[in-house]
C-alpha cells in the first residue's frame, strides 16, 4: 500500500453562532494516499468545503473552529500548527483552487501579478524573476499569448481562463497537495472538460495528490482514485472509485447514483429520487441522519452507526436500514429500478 | 400536422452596445440572430447551449420581458412580437415562466400565500377566501406542506422554493410554461423530484414546455424534441432520441462527450472541445463553431447562410461544412 500524505482522523469542526454549536462536520476520517485524487461528493451543506478549509485553516473566524481530531499532513498535526506555520504551509505545501474564479482573483491587481505573490513570497524570488515565471506558468495551463494576458486583469478574461489563472496561482509552488473545491462547477461544460484535463495532466506532472470537492458524481467518476461520499457532516461510504461505482451500499450513495439522469435512461420516464430533503443543521440527530430524512421518528435515532469495513477499502457508515435496499424501495415515494 | 402552440419565425433579439463618454452606439450584441422553431401542444421543446448563447434570452422574448428587434411569436395563431402591453394582457395567463434562481425569483417580504396569489390578483380573479382556497390546492398538487401557504420564502430549502415557483407559474393555468434552467441550481435528488414534479404536471393538464438548460443529459430526459444553440443561431434541431443517437453537428457532438459520465470504466473517452465560446459582441465573420476550432474550411463560410436545414424528415442542422462530416455536408450543400 502506498503511503498517506494526508490522514484525517476524527474531525469535527464546528461553528459558534448565537443558536449554539453546529457541528458542519461531525467526526470525520479519511487518507490521502501519495499521488492520488480523493474526490469528496455529496449534496449542498453536507460539509465537503468546510472539511476542506478545515485542512488549511480557513474557515470563517472567529465562528468556525476545529474541536477535535487530527489532520496529519506529512505526519505532521495542523490542527496544532500556528497561523505562521500554515501560512508557511499554505500555498508552499498545499494549493486550494476556489469555485468562483471571480471572486478568487483580486480584481484590482494584474494576473501577472497575483501570480507572482506566492513565489516571491514562498520561494524568494526576485519582482522580475517571478513575473517571467508567471509567464511560464500561464503557458502550462494553457492560456493563449501568455505574454500579453500576465499584463490584464481578470476582468478582462473568460470564465475559463480566470480558473486556469486561479489554477496557475494554486499550482506556483508545486505544493505536494492540490486541494480543489467545486473547480468546474461555475463552468460550462465544454470548458468543465477542459478544465478536468488539464488539472490531471498537471497532477500527474508534478506527481502530486489532491482532493477534489464536487457534488457531480460524473466529474468523481471521471477525475478521482477514491471517492468518500459525505451526509449531514458525516461520510456515508468511502471506497476506491471502481468499487463505490460498481457496488454501492449505502441507501444514500444508491439514491445519488440512481437519481442523475443519463443519456440512456428511457425519455420522460420518472427518475428514482431520495425523498426529503436534509434536515438544518440545527436538526441533526445523534444518531443516522439519512434515517432522519427517510422520516424515521428522531427519537429512535440516537446511536451514530458505526464505520464498518464491508469489503477491503471499502468502508460504510450506516445502520441496517440503510444498508438494505428495502427501505428505500418500500417508501411510497420512490420507484426503484 | 398538428397546429404548433407556438411558433417562433426568424426571432432576432440585439441588444445596443454603446461606449465612449457620449454613450454613443458603436455596436450590437446578437443574442439572438434568427432563431426559428415550433413548440406543439402538450410537448417539451429543451433548449441548450452554454452560457450567453442566448437561450434566456429566447425564453423572456417569449414572455415578452423584452421586446424582440424584429421576427414574429405566434401564439395560437396570434403575432405577439409587438403586441402592445394593453393587447397582451389577456394573453399573459397563457404563457408564465419558471426563473433560475429559486431564492432570487421569490419576493423575501410576501408570505407564500401572496406570492401564489398574486396573477390571480392582477387579473381580478375569484374572491380572497376562493383565492387562498385554490392556492392551498395547488401548494398541496406541487408537494408542499399546507401550512406553507403563511410562511416566507427564506423559510423553505431549495428544492421547495422551486416548487413555490412552479405553483405560482401555475396559478392561471396556462398553457405553456418557460422553465429558464429550473433544476441548475438544485442538488441532485432534489433536482429528480423536481423533473418529476414536472412531467406529471405536463400529463395532467397537457401543458407544453419550453425547456432551457445547459445540461444536456436533463434536457434530453424531459424532452421530446432538443434544439442546440451556439451563440445565438439554432445549429441542430431533432427528436431527442436522435440528437443523443445520430447528432450531426460536431457542437452537439462535443456537448454530449463533455457530460462526464458518472461510471468509472468510460473514462477518457474524448478529447475536449478547445477553446471558449467566441464573444457574441465580435462574433466570428463565418460559422463561429469553425473559428473556434479552426477549421481549415472557415474561410469558405464567411458570409454564408447558416440557417438550419432539414436533412432528414424532423432533423434541422446548420449547413456548416466545418461541423458536417463530409457525407452529411454533400447533402445539405445539394439542399441550398
Amino acid at each position: 500500500m502506498s503511503e498517506n500524505l494526508l490522514e484525517i482522523k476524527n474531525l469535527v469542526t464546528g461553528f459558534e453562532t448565537e443558536a449554539g454549536l453546529m457541528k458542519a462536520v461531525d467526526g470525520i476520517s479519511f487518507n490521502v494516499p501519495k499521488g492520488k485524487c480523493v474526490g469528496i461528493v455529496g449534496e449542498s451543506g453536507c460539509g465537503k468545503s468546510v472539511t476542506a478549509m478545515s485542512i488549511v485553516k480557513l474557515l470563517p473566524q472567529p465562528m468556525g473552529k476545529i474541536l477535535g481530531g487530527e489532520i496529519l499532513f506529512k505526519g505532521q498535526d495542523l490542527v496544532q500548527a500556528s497561523p505562521q506555520m500554515m501560512q508557511s504551509i499554505r500555498g508552499k505545501h498545499i494549493g486550494v483552487i476556489f469555485q468562483e474564479p471571480m471572486t478568487a482573483l483580486n480584481p484590482v491587481h494584474t494576473i501577472g501579478r497575483q501570480i507572482s505573490e506566492s513565489l516571491i513570497l514562498h520561494r524568494g524570488y526576485s519582482v522580475k524573476e517571478a513575473y517571467n515565471a508567471s509567464i511560464e506558468l500561464l503557458k502550462r495551463v494553457k492560456i493563449p499569448a501568455p505574454e500579453q494576458r500576465v499584463n490584464e486583469y481578470p476582468h478582462q478574461l473568460s470564465g475559463g481562463m480566470r480558473q486556469r489563472v486561479v489554477i496557475a496561482i494554486a499550482l506556483a509552488c508545486h505544493p505536494e497537495l492540490i486541494i480543489a473545491d467545486e473547480p468546474t462547477t461555475a463552468l460550462d461544460v465544454t470548458v468543465q472538460a477542459q478544465i478536468l484535463d488539464l488539472l490531471k495532466e498537471l497532477q500527474e506532472e508534478m506527481g502530486s495528490s489532491s482532493i477534489l470537492i464536487t457534488h457531480d458524481l460524473g466529474v468523481i467518476a471521471q477525475s478521482c482514485d477514491e471517492v468518500v461520499v459525505m451526509y449531514a457532516g458525516r461520510i456515508v461510504e468511502k471506497a476506491p472509485v471502481q468499487e463505490l461505482f460498481s457496488n454501492p451500499q449505502h441507501a444514500y450513495t444508491k439514491g445519488l447514483l440512481n437519481s442523475i439522469p443519463r443519456l440512456d435512461t428511457p425519455h420522460k420516464s420518472k427518475l428514482p429520487t431520495i425523498p426529503g430533503h436534509v434536515a438544518p443543521i440545527s436538526e441533526f440527530v445523534q444518531g443516522c441522519r439519512f434515517c432522519q430524512r427517510m422520516g424515521h421518528p428522531v427519537e429512535e435515532l440516537t446511536i451514530c452507526p458505526e464505520l464498518i469495513e464491508f469489503a477491503p477499502n471499502h468502508y460504510i457508515q450506516a445502520c441496517e436500514r440503510c444498508t438494505s435496499l428495502d427501505e428505500l424501495s418500500s417508501h411510497p415515494e420512490i420507484n426503484y429500478i | 400536422m398538428e397546429t404548433p402552440i407556438l411558433e417562433v419565425k426568424n426571432l432576432k433579439m440585439y441588444f445596443p452596445v454603446r461606449s465612449g463618454i457620449l454613450m454613443r452606439q458603436t455596436g450590437w450584441v446578437k443574442a439572438v440572430d434568427d432563431v426559428s422553431f415550433h413548440i406543439k401542444p402538450g410537448e417539451t421543446l429543451g433548449l441548450v447551449g452554454e452560457s450567453g448563447c442566448g437561450k434566456s434570452t429566447i425564453g423572456k422574448s417569449i414572455v415578452r420581458l423584452l421586446n424582440p428587434t424584429s421576427g414574429d411569436i405566434n401564439f395560437n395563431g396570434e403575432n405577439i412580437a409587438k403586441m402592445p402591453q394593453r393587447k397582451l394582457r389577456p394573453m399573459r395567463p397563457h404563457i408564465q415562466m419558471v426563473f433560475q434562481d429559486p431564492a432570487e425569483s421569490l419576493n423575501q417580504r410576501q408570505s407564500i400565500g401572496q406570492i401564489v396569489a398574486e396573477p390571480l390578483l392582477i387579473h381580478k380573479i375569484g374572491s380572497p377566501a376562493e383565492r387562498r382556497d385554490q392556492v392551498k390546492k395547488l401548494l398541496e398538487r406541487v408537494g408542499l406542506p399546507s401550512n406553507a401557504i403563511d410562511k416566507f420564502p427564506f423559510e423553505f430549502s431549495g428544492g421547495q422554493r422551486q416548487r413555490i415557483g412552479i405553483a405560482r407559474a401555475l396559478t392561471l393555468n396556462p398553457s405553456l410554461i418557460i422553465l429558464d434552467e429550473p433544476v441548475s441550481a438544485l442538488d441532485v435528488s432534489v433536482q429528480s423530484q423536481v423533473l418529476n414534479l414536472l412531467l406529471e404536471l405536463q400529463e395532467e393538464r397537457k401543458l407544453s414546455y419550453l425547456f432551457i438548460a445547459h445540461d444536456l443529459a436533463v434536457v434530453k430526459h424531459i424532452s421530446d424534441r432538443v434544439a442546440v444553440m451556439y451563440l445565438g443561431k439554432i445549429v441542430e434541431l431533432s427528436d431527442s432520441h436522435t440528437i443523443y443517437q445520430h447528432p450531426k453537428h460536431a457542437y452537439t457532438k462535443a456537448l454530449l462527450d463533455a457530460i462526464p459520465e458518472p461510471d468509472p470504466s468510460l473514462r477518457n473517452k474524448h478529447k475536449p472541445l478547445p477553446g471558449d465560446v467566441p464573444s457574441p459582441i465580435n462574433p466570428p465573420q463565418g460559422s463561429a463553431f469553425g473559428h473556434r476550432i479552426n477549421h481549415p474550411a472557415y474561410s469558405e463560410t464567411i458570409g454564408a447562410d447558416m440557417t438550419p436545414i432539414e436533412i432528414e424528415p424532423g432533423h434541422w442542422v446548420a449547413p456548416d461544412p466545418c461541423a458536417l462530416e463530409p457525407d452529411d455536408w454533400r447533402k445539405v450543400k445539394q439542399m441550398i
